[in-house]
């Protein structure tokens, strides 16, 4: 758990005691570990079983250091950083020989019985083992006798595979099952050697927040069963991001190909006010629709596939003679603060029409759960945005946009990136509803049903192909960063309001070169968003003005 | 109470010569000096009734006073430890009764415990009074099962008399007892483990600081004590302080218990003051070595303690100081004794598979070191090894010891590094011969 500003400022106020690492005087917290202070003045201290987020187990053994007592003589037997306090002008030595002795030998014990089957190890190259063995290490093995065998490739549960072999008994995992989730699945079974991680029998490693083991284990003992044998991680490019799945915005990273433009997997970012070092399940899954076959590639006029021009030119033809109160749009909490604000500018500004629905179906009609942790049952992942872009005064109700249609007033409808057809109550009354109107245009990131009633259709790029922000359910302003260049012909959706705007309307002068840009046109016009930039938004977000903040709990309840 | 039908196989217990009390073997001619009419007729809880009079820091300063130091290997003073304990806790405070013994060669507290089980329950209680702890628990080994009947035996009985439960002798002081049956893990003898054990997990030892004392079983203040250092506390109580400090050594005081084993002609156990010669121990007390053979090395306290050498083993004593100025130690003063016919690589072998097999496997330099040590000894008394990998172990063992959560690699290192030191001769003898030169033991 971090500590919020206020406490932070308290701390720094007052004078703070102080001790040495390797004869440099340090600062330290109250309750502060030696282990912790030694990484935050960068003194390399390697270690596998210690975890921030979780209890200290100080089994690996590899955070030995050497204390130096009263005398200045360093003291021979060795202790773990990880457990001990740090006191006002207590003397640690992390470089000496025998420090350095003693991590080789660490290592020299834990590769001992390891199968060294890198080769075909999907944690091959984010690997401890491999890091440290380069750093501190560097030896041949001496062992003369047969390695002990262990089970390999056991499944755990739905997402996590286990092999035995690799394991170095860390009990990250373990914990984490004890003390996040609260659920226990995991615990070590047999003694000594043929200790190994297991479930009680015909029990599953099944919970929401089951593939944050996989995240925290060190080597390649338990691998996620979506990324193995998918990609060598040193093809990957790490990109910051925030999930897309719930309003609670864990921090994350999309780890894709760049060359390929795929992405493989999300993994959790470390933000101790959102989501601390967790992720679940869920919003592990967000990637694969990014390059699922069904992605919106082309544009397409009338079913047909065509090029951006003729897709314009087609809006442009289906606009002639409307009045602007026979024009309405609808968007989503779906989308990033960036493309609601140049949609909103594109519908107003543009079309000059302010008939917007914010949403097809409220929030409060959806059937799904939050938990006690981290997941949220409103879905979406920019509520707070949306309500701040189209508040009650600047948007009307989905019902007014039906009778429109229906008396036929309505003659053009803009959708922004929302499948309003699954979305809505009934998906046959807006199929229905779309067929009555004679132009629908579609920001698409898939070709889904409401692609499929829309005349034209317009490839908007998904979150991981762009840049923007989503606001969380605690008013929290979090970036998304492109991993890749947009798939296809796809363009994010605010290039796409302002290529139509600069085609349909140039008197309108929508002209943004980037997602910042349209950034700082709504944080100039909306009060919500009135001073964040970019830069303040940074890699931990930043608050709406109004917004309380908050603290994640950093467990299950 | 129920009355136990079974009984203990019993261990042949020798007569000790010299004149000092028999505090803990005193009554055990008596067949049926386990039961609680006999060992109240002999004085039993005495002691209890003298403390509960007592303030508890004075408990704990004659303690303190008659030297007495834990009998479950490391030797530390029973007082000092008590003291520890912080007077004022939030969380209840604990005695936990160390039965869990199952150190290689050691079979006092086993004896003790099928013998005269009240005595070691009356300690324990006085124990929990020095403290301020009304919750006492006993954790048996598992294999003890004659034993541990007798050990709820003395419990129900304490029940029934009154020496324990909600009113302790009219006193108004509580104070209960609890057994719980270890499952056959040597490590939940180590302190932490059995802590760790009893509050129902896997026995693995806990990270100190925090320590027992301050914070243990289910978060309080915890003392462990082994049975026999409980079994002294009543006699303590009753003669004071100074008069079990006359007893023994300076350092070392009072009696203890002393199984010895090995090739010896009356192996058993006898109760001998501290410091007692261990050449008068095996030749005089223990009837000396059968068949005419020499004593070649002797282990003094249990598979843990480095061994004594031919030429040493006269001059030392059986109490810490004597055996330290030897490079060894007292452990669990369990006495092996190793004739000339005997080869001590087969012996290292044998205690490093104990240790292999017992290894919690919590802290990676002893799960991976002591199991690799193991099947290089296998190949080293086969004598298919290379001269070079009698260093190797060394090597191995330096990096293992002193290097854990808990004493466990010290205790599978030290005879490593005593037997590899001290008798490298024969090591390397069984390399050169590519297998074991003595054809008893090929």
């Amino acid at each position: 758990m971090g500590f919020d500003e206020t406490e932070e400022t308290r701390y720094h106020a007052r004078a703070m005691p102080k001790m040495f690492i390797d004869g440099q005087e340090m600062e330290f917290r109250p309750g502060q570990t030696v282990l912790s202070l030694a990484h935050e003045n960068d003194v390399d201290v390697p270690y596998f079983c210690y975890h921030p987020g979780l209890s200290i187990a100080g089994n690996c053994r590899m955070c030995l250091v050497q204390f130096e007592n009263d005398k200045g003589e360093i003291q021979k037997k060795p202790d773990i950083s990880c457990n001990m306090a740090c006191k006002p002008g207590m003397k640690v030595h992390t470089q000496t020989e025998s420090v350095k002795k003693l991590q080789s030998s660490v290592m020299e014990f834990l590769l001992l019985n390891h199968p060294l089957d890198c080769p075909v190890c999907d944690q091959a190259g984010e690997c401890w083992l491999q890091e440290y063995y380069m750093d501190y290490a560097l030896a041949p093995s001496a062992m003369r006798d047969h390695k002990t065998e262990k089970p390999k490739a056991v499944p755990l549960g739905p997402n996590v595979m286990l092999d035995a072999e690799r394991c170095i008994l860390c009990t990250r995992c373990v914990r984490f099952c004890d003390e996040v989730t609260k659920t226990s699945e995991l615990t070590i079974v047999n003694r000594g050697g043929h200790a190994e991680i297991s479930t009680f029998p015909s029990q599953r490693l099944e919970n929401l927040y089951s593939s944050n083991v996989v995240d925290i284990c060190p080597v390649g003992a338990l691998t996620h069963r979506d990324f193995r044998f998918q990609q060598r991680v040193w093809f990957l490019k790490e990109t910051e991001s925030v999930c897309n799945l719930c309003s609670n915005g864990c921090n994350t990273y999309v780890d894709a190909n760049a060359v390929d433009r795929q992405a493989y997997r999300i993994r959790p970012r470390h933000n101790d006010a959102v989501n601390a070092y967790w992720m679940c399940d869920i919003g592990r899954g967000a990637y694969k629709p990014v390059n699922a076959p069904t992605r919106s590639q082309h544009p397409v006029v009338a079913g047909a596939k065509a090029t951006w021009d003729a897709a314009a030119g087609a809006v442009a033809a289906g606009l002639v003679g409307l009045k602007a109160d026979a024009i309405a749009a609808v968007t989503s909490p779906y989308s990033t603060n960036e493309n609601l604000w140049a949609f909103r500018r594109f519908v107003w500004d543009a079309l000059k029409s302010t008939q917007v629905a914010a949403e097809v179906s409220p929030q409060a009609e959806s059937h799904a759960k939050g938990d006690d942790f981290l997941l949220k049952a409103d879905r979406t992942p920019n509520r707070q945005g949306l309500d701040a872009v189209f508040s009650a005064a600047d948007s009307i109700h989905f019902d007014a946009v039906r009778e429109g249609i229906d008396a036929g007033r309505i003659k053009a409808l803009f959708i922004l990136e929302a499948d309003i057809v699954r979305l809505a109550k009934s998906p046959d009354d807006i199929r229905a509803l779309l067929a009555k109107v004679p132009l629908v245009v579609y920001f698409a990131t898939h070709l889904d049903e409401t692609a499929a009633a829309s005349k034209v259709v317009l490839p908007a790029a998904t979150f991981v192909e762009m840049d923007g922000t989503f606001t969380n359910h605690a008013g929290r302003v979090q970036r998304i960063k492109p991993a890749f260049a947009p798939l296809y012909e796809s363009r994010p959706s605010w290039a796409i309001a302002e290529y139509l705007a600069t085609t349909l309307a140039p008197a309108a002068r929508l002209t943004w070169k980037k997602a910042e840009d349209v950034f700082a046109d709504l944080a100039s016009r909306v009060p919500a968003f009135g001073g964040l930039t970019y830069a303040r938004v940074g890699d931990q977000g930043a608050l709406l003005n109004g917004a309380a903040a908050t603290t994640q709990p950093v467990a299950r309840t | 109470m129920r009355i136990p039908a079974g009984k203990p196989t019993p261990a042949y217990v020798g007569d000790s010569p010299g004149d000092f009390p028999r505090i803990l073997t005193g009554t055990w001619k008596d067949p049926d000096a386990w039961t609680i009419e006999s060992y109240l007729k002999s004085g039993g809880y005495e002691g209890l009734k003298k403390a509960l009079t007592m303030k508890p820091d004075d408990i704990i300063n004659d303690v303190k006073a008659s030297g007495l130091r834990g009998r479950g290997g490391a030797g530390f003073s029973t007082g000092m430890k008590w003291s520890f304990v912080p007077k004022e806790s939030k969380k209840p405070k604990y005695i936990a009764v160390n039965a869990d013994e199952g150190e290689p060669g050691t079979f006092k507290d086993r004896e003790l415990i099928a013998r005269d089980p009240n005595k070691i329950i009356e300690g324990a209680i006085i124990a929990a009074f020095a403290i301020g702890a009304n919750d006492v628990y006993v954790y048996c080994r598992g294999e003890f099962f004659r034993e541990a009947e007798r050990f709820q035996y003395a419990i129900d009985a304490a029940y029934e008399k009154g020496f324990v439960g909600d009113n302790v002798m009219g006193s108004g002081w509580k104070c209960h007892v609890r057994m719980t049956r270890g499952a056959g893990a040597y490590i939940c003898g180590e302190e932490t483990a059995m802590l760790t054990s009893l509050e129902g997990n896997k026995g693995w030892p806990k990270l100190k600081p925090p320590f027992p004392a301050v914070q243990g079983l289910f978060g309080g203040p915890t003392i462990v004590n082994n049975v026999e250092t409980c079994a002294a506390l009543p006699w303590i109580l009753v003669n004071g302080g100074a008069a079990y400090a006359k007893i023994g050594t300076e350092k070392s005081t009072g009696t203890r218990l002393y199984g010895i084993s090995g090739r010896i002609a009356k192996p058993g156990l006898y109760e001998l003051p501290m410091g007692f010669n261990v050449g008068t121990f095996i030749h005089d007390v223990a009837g000396g070595v059968p068949n005419g053979k020499k004593v070649k090395y002797v282990i003094p306290g249990g598979s843990s303690t480095p061994i004594l050498l031919a030429d040493e083993y006269m001059k030392a004593g059986l109490d810490h100081e004597s055996l330290a100025t030897f490079k060894s130690s007292l452990g669990t003063g369990a006495v092996i004794v190793l004739d000339e016919t005997d080869c001590l690589v087969r012996t290292l072998s044998v205690f490093q598979n104990f240790y292999a097999h017992e290894t919690c496997g919590q802290c990676s330099p002893c799960r991976e070191g002591v199991p690799w040590v193991a099947k290089i000894c296998r190949r080293i008394e086969k004598g298919n090894a290379e001269m070079e990998e009698i260093d190797q172990v060394l090597r191995i063992a330096d990096q293992f010891m002193g290097k854990t959560i808990c004493a466990f690699a010290d205790g599978a290192g030290f005879p490593i590094v005593s037997y590899l030191t001290k008798a490298k001769g024969e090591f390397e003898a069984h390399i050169r011969n590519k297998g074991c030169p003595y054809p008893a033991w090929g």
